[in-house]
């Protein structure tokens, strides 16, 4: 077990340093010392630990990581940069593994290093991001988090860019409805397509950004949210 | 030019009908109320009112009662506590029918900013609120959000006293401000269609602020075809480069700032 350290602004740069290195390959893996050397980072007021295991899915790593940060009694605890961007570190093997060559290629900084003023770049976290999203949705959070750890999906994509509808529990019960599948535990087939097929994914986040002008979507149940959507969409709730 | 319809139905709350201040800045999160008038657009009195607050990553909502009894709620569940950036926040305000059609918007307003600290005491909106943001390499960009453009300035920066320079340091103003003002009258003619100063959104907004700095001349009759799209853009465009912009940096000295930064304040 190891005691959850977070980031000084010296441990975020030299973070932000060391992704550079990986990324061309003068780094292989994020250095002990960076995790554990006082310089960059210390240990949380709060003595919590973690264990370095392996996860399946961004789901379980969310409900690994929300029973054990969740005791924090910070009111930003899941929005906390210093936090997790040590976590994203911590975990790195897992958020950016090597390639079939043994590459690592780690992509945007904010995938890492928390960015927590932007709403649209907190769910890109790969850590912070999946553990809001089980906060906010519990069970209902396996939509978007079904996948392994590195990468986001464009579920998150497409449904919490915005915090309007990314924190709607009517409307994610609803894309629940519509995308889940319980048996394969994976959305549904071609409910994720980069075109905008009829009763798509895309289909319903544009769907819903036409509702918005005329419904508030904050007052709706998610039944109601079913009875405002188009006929396209009947076809994946039967399903 | 380009026209907005409401099919919807709903009606638009006149900005002016909303004060929204801030209580108490010395208290972090700050807490805000709000004067509502809805009085003249004959809603059902039944109708709830809701407030929201929010920023380009942050949103809160509160319960303001209902049109006939519009009442906030108490002070300390009015505080902006999921807000992360209470420099830029902004309000809307939505009536809602909760009662026979569930869930419609009756009317609504977006883009309210504060009045400052309390309603007597009332600033004018900022035209461009400042946001920090993770910009990477970028050191500044403009955001444009449905309330309006941002002024988005590299978070990254913030350690090494960015904050101070964008409001104070002559290089900074003289050299970044020009480009925006440029850049957001472009846009209003370019890609919002928006020609006349008459009206409550933010390019009307804008276009009154440009149009009343010392200096600059009215703002070009459009010329529409019968498609209604305009044929003397070039005027606007014109109107950019020989009144509203030499105007601006007329009345803010900016060469003078400018010339004072490189001689130490010696000037010619």
């Amino acid at each position: 077990m190891t005691i959850i350290r977070r980031f000084n602004s010296e441990g975020i740069k030299q973070f932000q340093l060391t992704l550079r290195l990986i990324e061309d390959g003068s780094l292989e893996a994020v250095p002990t010392e960076l995790l554990y050397n006082d310089s960059f980072s210390e240990p949380l007021p709060q003595s919590l630990e973690i264990e370095n295991r392996t996860f399946s899915t961004r789901y379980d790593a969310a409900v690994y990581l929300h029973t054990i940060l969740g005791s924090l009694k910070s009111r930003n605890k899941f929005y906390d940069m210093e936090i997790w961007s040590w976590l994203a570190a911590f975990y790195f093997d897992q958020l950016c593994p090597p390639d079939k060559e043994g590459k690592r290629k780690p992509k945007s900084d904010y995938r890492y290093i928390l960015n927590s003023r932007d709403w649209d770049r907190i769910f890109r976290h790969l850590l912070a991001g999946p553990v809001i999203i089980f906060d906010f949705h519990q069970e209902f959070a396996k939509l978007f988090l079904y996948n392994p750890m590195d990468k986001s999906g464009d579920f998150v994509i497409q449904l919490m860019g915005r915090q309007e509808i990314a924190t709607n529990k009517a409307v994610i019960e609803v894309a629940n409805k519509l995308y889940w599948d319980p048996k394969t535990l994976r959305p549904k087939r071609g409910a994720s397509t980069t075109e905008l097929k009829p009763g798509s994914l895309r289909r319903f986040a544009l769907i819903l950004s036409q509702l918005e002008l005329t419904y508030d979507l904050q007052s709706v149940t998610a039944d109601e949210l079913v009875r405002l959507l188009p006929a396209e969409f009947r076809r994946w709730l039967k399903q | 030019m380009i026209r907005k319809f409401n099919y919807t139905g709903r009606k638009k709350i006149p900005r002016s009908n909303v004060l929204v201040y801030f209580e108490d800045t010395t208290k972090v999160p700050h807490s805000f109320n709000a004067e509502i008038n809805l009085e003249s657009l004959k809603l059902p009195g039944n109708a709830e009112v809701w407030m929201e607050a929010y920023d380009t990553s942050s949103y809160m909502r509160f319960f303001f009662g209902q049109v006939a009894d519009i009442h906030p709620p108490a002070s300390d569940q009015r505080r902006l506590t999921d807000i992360h950036s209470t420099d830029a926040v902004r309000f809307r305000i939505k009536v809602i029918d909760n009662s026979e059609k569930h869930g419609r918007i009756l009317a609504w307003a977006n883009g309210i900013a504060t009045k400052g600290t309390q309603p007597e005491t009332s600033q004018k909106n900022p035209l461009l609120p400042v946001i920090y943001r993770d910009l990477e390499q970028e050191i500044w960009r403009l955001e444009y959000h449905p309330e309006g453009p941002f002024l988005a300035i590299n978070q990254q920066l913030l350690d090494f006293g960015i904050r101070e320079l964008v409001r104070t340091d002559n290089y900074f103003i003289s050299m970044v401000y020009p480009s925006v003002i440029r850049e957001i009258l472009l846009r209003i003619f370019l890609i919002e269609g928006v020609f006349e100063t008459e009206g409550d959104s933010w390019e009307n907004d804008w276009l009154k602020f440009a149009t009343q700095i010392p200096g600059t001349g009215d703002l070009p009759e459009p010329e529409e075809d019968n498609a209604g799209k305009i044929q003397n853009m070039d005027d606007f465009i014109e109107w950019i480069d020989n009144e509203a912009l030499p105007a601006f940096c007329k009345k803010f000295e900016f060469r003078d700032k400018f010339q004072q930064e490189l001689f130490g304040g010696i000037g010619e």
